[in-house]
């Protein structure tokens, strides 16, 4: 499920530390608690300090007052968060809130603690005015509060934000991605209107073929795909139509360009229009830097593995650090969307052994279905 | 200035360089004296045409270096008078970029005839001084290979285009030419005949004009040393005529 699958509150309501949803992790934090309670209660009657009804007594009334404390501190904490979007000014209400509802609820028990107050393990001569109950109410909470909020609301609160980071990532990953994506470069698409506008009153029939092929050129880089990948043999069909624009620009023996494409290598998929810029770069910084002419360009794609590997060779000068300048970004795209698009991929770019350089792509496919 | 600037064009484009001297002709206010696709061919031509103003493709291809439309034109200013500069371009980025080169001007791509006639309407009125050494016949800029060979135009006989491919035929020989035929009609002006698709002609070189099956075939240049070539149909009679005002002796119809 991508970012933008369906518009939901980006801090996730239902997911909680322990992976549980709220009412089921209170229910076992409260549990848990009391069975810490429980444990010096039963100690105490063990040694006849307590009578087994003093035992339920306390039992009952940190049941009752743990899970007060605990449901109405996790609901302030998550009403918080909604609101003010800040983690810990969240947890801070929830500790403020937990040390309220704990004092008032203990109120409820006032008369059963002045019957019984060895149960409450009250010392002699202590006060058992509402004030005090209060007052201690509020400060013997504390600790139940913290540990609640230690425990269960700041992991959650941590999730939330985790979670609030990635959506943020994908979000920024998805429009760089776009922007990566629409790699028609305006300069070439100026330069190719000019020579159609050029060759619009001697060549008309060339100057259309030119229109439609830019056209064509415009609608693949811009379409709105539901995948991000396709087949070579796509890739191959969109170079082409590339090359022979840039023919039409140059001349024909500035330029030729030429495919072998494997067989088994024809359905193999990668991210569209991944090659563009690597032909690009391999045409314009290197068979048109031919001087005299006659410069070549040729890819060679075949399956090796589980991979895909494309060979774009050029008989140019070879390469040089202006092909790795910040305005030559051709390279640095293709690298950039390998990274986000088809990790475990590579891209090296190398002078070739008879001249000219040689770019070489291997694209680890993909296992799972695109999105 | 009242006589047309001298303009150099270096355009590594073929359509783009056709295109742009078209435009710079149209004006009326620039005559273009060498089209070339290599700064180094500039430099050559620089030296045999001496020019007010250069138009640089900003972003030449046929070179080892980049930029080297930019490395050309700072190279130009180490020359005595060099040439004023206009880039072209297909984005204004280097505009910004030009103005620390002390640039005259730019021109975006794709060109429009408005846009040229106001460049060169500017151009124009700043530009005052004349040319010292500039040569008075009017040449054409050929090439033989990659060096440049600068033809008086009285010693062209015709040019001839296949598909982008361009030559001139003069009695030194064929050499090739860097423009359309459409180009080169439009810097030589009303001097030169477009007698068919492929071929323009100096109606001076034409030496005979014969009719053979519907078909009328012209023959220019020397005896031991001619070229035919073809009329169009449709063109056939305003050819005839054209050169037959241009000579004395028959009589016309």
């Amino acid at each position: 499920m991508g970012p933008f699958a369906a518009p939901r509150d980006p801090i996730a309501v239902d997911s909680v530390a322990l992976a549980l949803p709220d009412r089921r992790a209170i229910a076992v934090g409260v549990v848990l608690a009391e069975g810490l309670v429980a444990v010096p209660l039963v100690a105490r009657a063990a040694y006849g300090v307590l009578k087994p009804h003093q035992v339920v007594i306390g039992l009952l009334f940190t049941l009752f007052v743990l899970g007060v404390v605990m449901s109405s501190m996790t609901a302030a904490f998550r009403a918080a968060l909604v609101r003010t979007r800040d983690e810990r000014r969240a947890l801070v209400a929830a500790c403020a809130t937990g040390a309220l509802t704990s004092a008032v609820a203990c109120l409820p028990w006032l008369p059963i603690m002045r019957r019984f107050p060895t149960a409450f393990q009250m010392l002699p001569g202590e006060p058992t005015t509402i004030s005090y109950f209060l007052l201690t109410g509020i400060t013997d909470s504390l600790i139940i509060s913290l540990l609640w909020a230690a425990v269960f609301l700041y992991p959650s609160a941590m999730r939330a934000v985790r979670d609030r980071e990635r959506e943020l990532f994908e979000a920024r990953t998805e429009a760089e991605l776009l922007r990566l994506r629409s790699h028609l470069e305006p300069h070439f698409v100026l330069n190719t209107l000019n020579a159609i506008a050029a060759m619009v009153v001697d060549e008309p029939r060339a100057a259309r073929t030119m229109l439609g092929a830019l056209g064509d050129l415009f609608r693949d880089a811009t379409a709105d795909r539901s995948s991000e990948h396709h087949t070579l043999a796509r890739e191959v069909e969109w170079l082409e139509r590339y090359a022979a624009i840039v023919r039409g620009r140059f001349g024909d023996d500035g330029l030729r360009f030429e495919c072998a494409v494997d067989e088994d290598a024809r359905g193999l998929e990668l991210p569209r229009l991944l090659l563009q810029p690597i032909v690009e770069n391999a045409i314009q910084h290197g068979a048109l830097r031919r001087d005299g002419g006659g410069g070549h360009v040729s890819l060679r794609a075949f399956a090796d593995g589980d991979a895909l590997v494309c060979e774009v060779r050029d008989n140019g000068p070879g390469p040089s650090g202006a092909q790795r300048r910040p305005g030559a970004r051709g390279l640095a795209i293709v690298e950039r969307r390998l990274a986000l698009e088809a990790p475990g991929s590579k891209l090296t770019l190398d002078p070739h052994p008879d001249g000219g350089a040689i770019a070489v792509l291997r694209i680890t496919q993909r296992k799972e279905q695109p999105r | 200035m009242t006589a047309p600037l001298r303009a150099l064009v270096l355009e590594d484009e073929w359509a783009a360089r056709g295109y742009l001297v078209e435009l710079l002709h149209e004006t009326g206010l620039v005559t273009v004296v060498a089209a070339v696709a290599t700064a180094q061919q500039a430099t050559e031509a620089l030296e045999q045409e001496p020019a007010h103003v250069a138009f640089v493709d900003v972003s030449l291809a046929a070179s080892a270096h980049d930029d080297s439309g930019i490395r050309w034109v700072r190279a130009l200013a180490q020359r005595h008078a060099p040439p004023r500069v206009v880039l072209t371009t297909a984005s204004e980025r280097h505009a910004i970029e030009a103005y620390s080169l002390g640039v005259e001007d730019y021109l975006l791509k794709p060109f429009t005839s408005e846009r040229v006639a106001q460049c060169a309407q500017r151009l124009s009125a700043s530009v005052r001084t004349p040319i010292a050494h500039a040569p008075a016949v009017r040449r054409v800029a050929a090439r033989a290979a990659t060096s440049l060979v600068f033809l008086p135009l009285d010693e062209v006989w015709a040019f001839e285009a296949s598909s982008r491919l361009t030559f001139v035929h003069t009695r030194r020989g064929r050499f090739d030419v860097d423009l359309s035929l459409t180009a080169l009609e439009a810097s030589l002006g009303p001097t030169l005949l477009r007698v068919h698709r492929n071929w323009l002609v100096r109606p001076e070189s034409v030496s005979s004009l014969e009719r053979a099956n519907g078909e009328t075939v012209l023959r220019v240049g020397e005896p031991d040393h001619s070229v035919e070539i073809p009329v169009a149909r449709d063109r056939a009679m305003l050819v005839r005529e054209a050169l037959l005002d241009a000579s004395v002796g028959l009589r016309k119809g």
